[in-house]
C-alpha cells in the first residue's frame, strides 16, 4: 500500500551548484518535493563542463554527465541574478516556496541582496539553507574549498591511507555526498519544526563539520592516547585477519573480516589450513598477529585459485563475513542490486539512457519519485513563468529577450 | 535558548541497535532534539561499549571512545529485548515511542515476534527503522556483514587507493556511518509523511547501498556504459575524468606535510598566478588539464616545496585558489576556525572525565547543542521503568535477577 511522498506540496528554490548541494536537493526531489533549480544564464556549473569537455557536441550543456546524475527529479529555470529584474523574479519564486538552498561562498548571497534577512521579508516563514565549506563566520569563512579539500582540513585524509604511507583521499566526492545527505536531513528537520511552530529559519550546515562528524571517535582517541591515530590501511584495530585478498583475475579482490573464534575455525577449514585450525593458541587474535604474514599467505594461496564471487559465496555459506571488491560492472550485473531495484535508470532527451545510484533506503508505505531524469537547460522556464508566477505572454517574451531568463545558455558577459 | 527550539523536541526514539550505524543514526536524531533511549543488553550493554580505544587503554564499558562520542546526550536503560519475559515491558516502551531503530539481521525481529506488524498493531504511528549491511530482502540479505565487507561490495573500495596497489579502506567506519546517516534521513522523511497521513512506516536501510549512493555525480556507471571499462581508482585524483577534464584535484607534499590542491572553475588562471609559473596557465595545458596531470603535479611540487602548509593555504586563498592543508586529528581539534565556531566542546563524564567532543553539524541558530555526556549503562532505568512506565519496583528486581533488566 502506498501513500503520498514525504515531501508532497513542498517547493524548494535551489541555487546550488556542483555536487554537495545538488545531492541534497536530488534526495528531496526523490522524496516528492518540487525542486526549482535556478540556473546561471551562461550554462551549467562551468566547472562541470570543463571537467568533462565539450567535444564540439551540440547542446553539450545538456549532456554533462555529473550534472545529469545529481540533478535528477528537478525542474530548471535560468535566471540572471546579477540584474534587478532577475532578482525580483527570484524573489517571486521565493514568495511561493518553502525552502531556499544555496552553496555559494559566504559573501555571495549578501552581495546579491538575497541574504536571509532580505528573503524573509519576501516570505516570513522561509527556511533558508546555507552550506559553506568552512562556516559563514570565522577566520577561514571566506576560504574556498570543494569536498575533497574539506576531507583534508577535517582530519579524514589524515586517518585514511596505507600502513606507513602518506595521507590519502577517500572515494571521490565523499565529503560532498556526506554533507549533502546531512543537509537533506537537516532540511526535513527544519520542515518538521515549521509544521509545529509555523516558523522558518536560517539553517547552516558546514561541509567540514559533516566530515568531522563521521570520524568523531578519532578525536576522543587522540585525547586518550595523546598521539596521532595511525593510518591502518585495511587492517582493523582488533580483528585479524581483516582486509582484502587477491583472487583469480586482474584487480580482483575479496574483503574478509574474521570477528569470532567460530569464524576463524570456519575460515581455516574452508581453506584447508588444518595446521592453523589445530593450533589452539591461534584462537587468540594476538597470537595470530605474530604470524600474520603466514596466515595471509595461506588465505591468498586459496583465494588466488578462485574467482572472487565464488570465494564470496563459499565463505558466506560457512558464515564468514566476506564480499567482493565490486566494480561498476559487478554492480550493474549483480542479482542482489537488481532484485532490490537499487539503481535508477533514466531516459534523457539529449543525453540518452543512463544509470545512477538510487536512494539508500526503502519505505514500506511512503512513495518515492525515482526514475525521473535531470532537466534540460531552462527546460521549465516557460511553464514556471506562466503557471507558477502567472506571467502573461508579453512579460515572458521580454524576460527572454532581456536575457533575464534565457532559454539557451548565453555567452557570459564580464562587466 | 530553550530546548523546545530544537526541531525534534518531543519526539521519542527507542534505540535497540548496537555499534556504529544505529549509534550515528540516533546521534543525529538526538542532535536535532529528540529524546533517545538506548535499550542495552543487561550487564554488557551496546557492543559499541566493547570497541576501543579506552581511557588508559584499559577495556571498560564506560570509557569506549566510539561509545562516548556516538551516545553523548542519550539515555540508557537495560533490557534484553530478545528474552520473551521482556516482551511486555518492551511493548509498553513501544507504545509511548515515535521511532525505533534496530540493526539485527533481517528477519530476527519477526523471529522473536517483534516484527513491524506486531509493533505497529500496538502503535500505528511508530516508525521502525531497520539498518543492515545488505537490506531486508534480496539474495544477500542473510549474508554476514561488516564495515569492510559493505565498503568493498558498495564499489567504494575499488575507487580508493593507488592504481598500482590494492584497493584501500577509508579511515574509520564509513559504511556504518553512512548507514546511520541514511537511516536518520529516512526517519525524518517518515516523520514528515506521518504528519500528513498519521501513519508510521517500516524503513529498510542498507549500508552497502548507502555507500554506493556517494557515487552520484561521479559518472561511475555512465563511464562504464560508454567506455566498456570500469572506472579505476586514481590515487588522490578524481576518478572517471576525461583528458580534457579539469585538474588539479589531488594531495601533494609541501615543506612540512601535505596539502590538497584544487582547480577553481571560476578562477582558471589562479594557479598560474599564485605560483608565478606560466606553464600552469598555458593554453595547451589548460585545454587538456587532466592529460597533463603528471606535469602539473611536478610544477606544483616545485613551488610547494618552498612553503609550509599554512603558507600554501594562506597564499592560495588570498588569490581565490582553493588549496587547503591536510590537518592531523590533533590540528583539527584546535584550529582557529573550529575554535571560532566552538565545534569542539568540553563535556564531563563521570568515569571518563573531562574531554573535548565534536558537537554536531546540526547546530541550529534557534537552539544550542546540548553538551551532555554519554550515559552510564542503565543510568535511566529508574526514570524510565519506575517514573514513566510505573512498573512495580519488585517486578523490576525480579527482572534484574533474571538478567532481563
Amino acid at each position: 500500500m502506498s501513500t503520498s511522498t514525504p515531501l508532497t506540496n513542498i517547493r524548494i528554490a535551489d541555487l546550488t551548484n556542483v555536487i554537495a548541494g545538488p545531492v541534497a536537493t536530488r534526495v528531496l526531489g526523490h522524496l516528492g518535493a518540487e525542486i526549482i533549480k535556478v540556473e546561471l544564464p551562461w550554462g551549467r556549473a562551468i566547472g562541470n563542463i570543463a571537467m568533462h569537455g565539450d567535444n564540439g557536441d551540440s547542446r553539450a550543456y545538456n549532456k554533462v554527465k555529473t550534472f545529469n546524475e545529481v540533478n535528477r527529479a528537478k525542474k530548471s529555470i535560468a535566471i540572471d541574478l546579477t540584474h534587478e529584474t532577475g532578482k525580483n523574479l527570484f524573489k517571486e519564486i521565493v514568495s511561493v516556496s518553502d525552502i531556499v538552498i544555496q552553496n555559494y561562498s559566504p559573501r555571495v548571497m549578501g552581495n546579491l541582496g538575497l541574504a536571509y534577512e532580505n528573503l524573509r521579508k519576501v516570505k516570513p516563514d522561509i527556511i533558508m539553507v546555507s552550506m559553506p565549506a568552512l562556516g559563514l563566520e570565522g577566520p577561514w569563512s571566506n576560504y574556498i574549498s570543494f569536498g575533497p579539500g574539506t576531507d583534508a582540513l577535517g582530519g579524514l585524509s589524515s586517518v585514511t591511507g596505507y600502513k606507513n604511507g602518506r595521507p590519502h583521499k577517500p572515494g571521490n566526492f565523499y565529503a560532498d555526498h556526506n554533507s549533502g545527505f546531512h543537509v537533506a536531513t537537516g532540511i526535513m528537520a527544519s520542515l518538521f519544526r515549521k509544521y509545529q511552530t509555523g516558523e522558518g529559519q536560517h539553517l547552516e550546515i558546514v561541509l567540514r563539520e559533516a566530515t568531522m562528524s563521521v570520524i568523531g571517535e578519532y578525536f576522543i582517541e587522540y585525547q586518550f592516547r595523546g598521539k596521532e591515530p595511525e593510518r591502518l590501511g585495511n587492517d582493523h584495530p582488533v580483528f585479524f585477519p581483516h582486509g582484502i585478498f587477491a583472487c583469480k583475475g586482474s584487480d580482483s579482490w575479496i574483503a574478509i573480516s574474521i570477528e569470532s573464534e567460530k569464524e576463524w575455525h570456519s575460515l581455516c577449514e574452508l581453506i584447508g589450513a588444518t595446521d592453523l585450525k589445530n593450533d589452539s593458541s591461534l584462537v587468540k587474535v594476538d597470537s595470530r598477529r605474530l604470524i600474520s604474514q603466514k596466515i595471509e599467505a595461506q588465505i591468498t594461496k586459496w583465494t588466488m585459485q578462485r574467482d572472487n564471487k565464488q570465494v564470496m559465496h563459499l565463505m558466506q555459506n560457512q558464515g564468514i563475513r566476506a564480499g567482493i571488491v565490486a566494480k561498476a560492472s559487478d554492480l550493474l550485473s549483480d542479482e542482489h542490486v537488481a532484485e532490490r531495484e537499487y539503481l535508477d535508470t533514466v531516459e534523457h532527451p539529449d543525453a540518452g539512457t543512463y544509470t545512477s545510484p538510487g536512494l539508500p533506503f526503502k519505505f514500506s508505505r511512503a512513495s518515492t519519485n525515482l526514475g525521473v531524469t535531470a532537466p534540460m537547460f531552462s527546460e521549465h522556464s516557460l511553464h514556471l513563468l506562466s503557471e507558477l508566477l502567472a506571467k502573461d505572454t508579453e512579460t515572458i517574451k521580454s524576460l527572454i529577450d532581456l536575457g533575464t531568463t534565457p532559454l539557451e545558455p548565453i555567452d557570459r558577459v564580464y562587466t | 535558548m530553550a530546548n523546545s527550539d530544537l526541531a525534534l523536541t518531543g519526539i521519542k526514539v527507542l534505540d535497540i541497535s548496537r555499534g556504529f550505524s544505529g549509534g550515528y543514526c540516533t546521534k543525529i536524531l538526538r542532535d536535532l532534539g529528540a529524546e533517545v533511549i538506548k535499550v542495552e543488553i543487561p550487564n554488557s550493554g551496546d557492543t559499541c561499549r566493547t570497541f576501543g580505544p579506552f581511557l588508559n587503554d584499559i577495556p571498560d564499558i564506560e570509557t569506549s571512545a566510539p561509545y562516548l562520542y556516538l551516545n553523548a546526550g542519550k539515555k540508557s536503560i537495560t533490557l534484553d529485548v530478545t528474552n520473551p519475559q521482556a516482551r511486555d515491558t518492551f511493548l509498553a516502551l513501544c507504545k509511548g515511542s515515535d521511532i525505533i531503530v534496530e540493526n539485527f539481521k533481517p528477519g530476527f525481529m519477526s523471529q522473536i515476534n517483534l516484527g513491524y506488524d506486531v509493533i505497529s498493531a500496538i502503535n500505528s504511528k511508530i516508525i521502525l527503522c531497520s539498518l543492515t549491511y545488505f537490506g531486508q530482502f534480496g539474495p544477500y540479505s542473510q549474508f554476514e556483514g561488516s564495515d569492510i565487507v559493505s565498503y568493498a561490495m558498495s564499489g567504494y573500495m575499488h575507487l580508493t587507493g593507488d592504481e598500482d596497489k590494492e584497493p584501500l579502506k577509508a579511515g574509520g567506519r564509513q559504511a556504518e556511518y553512512q548507514c546511520g546517516l541514511a537511516g536518520a534521513m529516512s526517519v525524518l522523511a517518515a516523520i514528515l509523511t506521518r504528519a500528513l497521513t498519521g501513519l508510521g512506516d517500516h524503513i529498510d536501510v542498507s549500508a552497502t547501498e548507502a555507500l554506493t549512493s556517494t557515487f552520484d555525480g561521479v559518472a561511475y556507471f555512465q563511464t562504464y556504459d560508454q567506455t566498456g571499462s570500469n572506472p579505476m581508482r586514481a590515487g588522490t585524483r578524481l576518478i572517471a575524468r576525461e583528458p580534457t577534464g579539469a585538474y588539479p584535484s589531488t594531495l601533494l607534499p609541501c615543506k612540512d606535510g601535505w596539502v590538497h590542491v584544487h582547480y577553481s572553475p571560476s578562477n582558471p588562471e589562479g594557479i598560474g598566478f599564485l605560483t608565478g609559473n606560466d606553464r600552469l596557465a598555458d593554453d595547451d595545458v589548460m585545454a587538456r588539464m587532466r592529460e597533463h596531470a603528471d606535469e602539473i603535479d611536478e610544477l606544483l611540487i616545485e613551488w610547494l616545496r618552498g612553503h609550509t602548509r599554512e603558507e600554501v593555504q594562506t597564499l592560495a586563498q588570498e588569490v581565490r585558489v582553493p588549496f587547503t592543508m591536510v590537518q592531523s586529528v590533533e590540528e583539527t581539534l584546535s584550529d582557529e576556525q573550529n575554535q571560532h565556531r566552538n565545534f569542539f566542546v568540553p563535556i564531563e563524564h563521570e568515569i571518563a572525565g573531562q574531554m573535548t567532543y565534536p558537537t554536531s553539524p546540526f547546530r541550529l541558530k534557534t537552539a544550542e547543542w546540548q553538551a551532555l555526556p554519554a550515559p552510564i549503562l542503565g543510568q535511566n532505568n529508574h526514570e524510565i521503568y519506575v517514573e514513566q512506565l510505573q512498573l512495580d519496583p519488585e517486578e523490576i528486581s525480579r527482572m534484574k535477577k533474571g538478567g532481563i533488566v
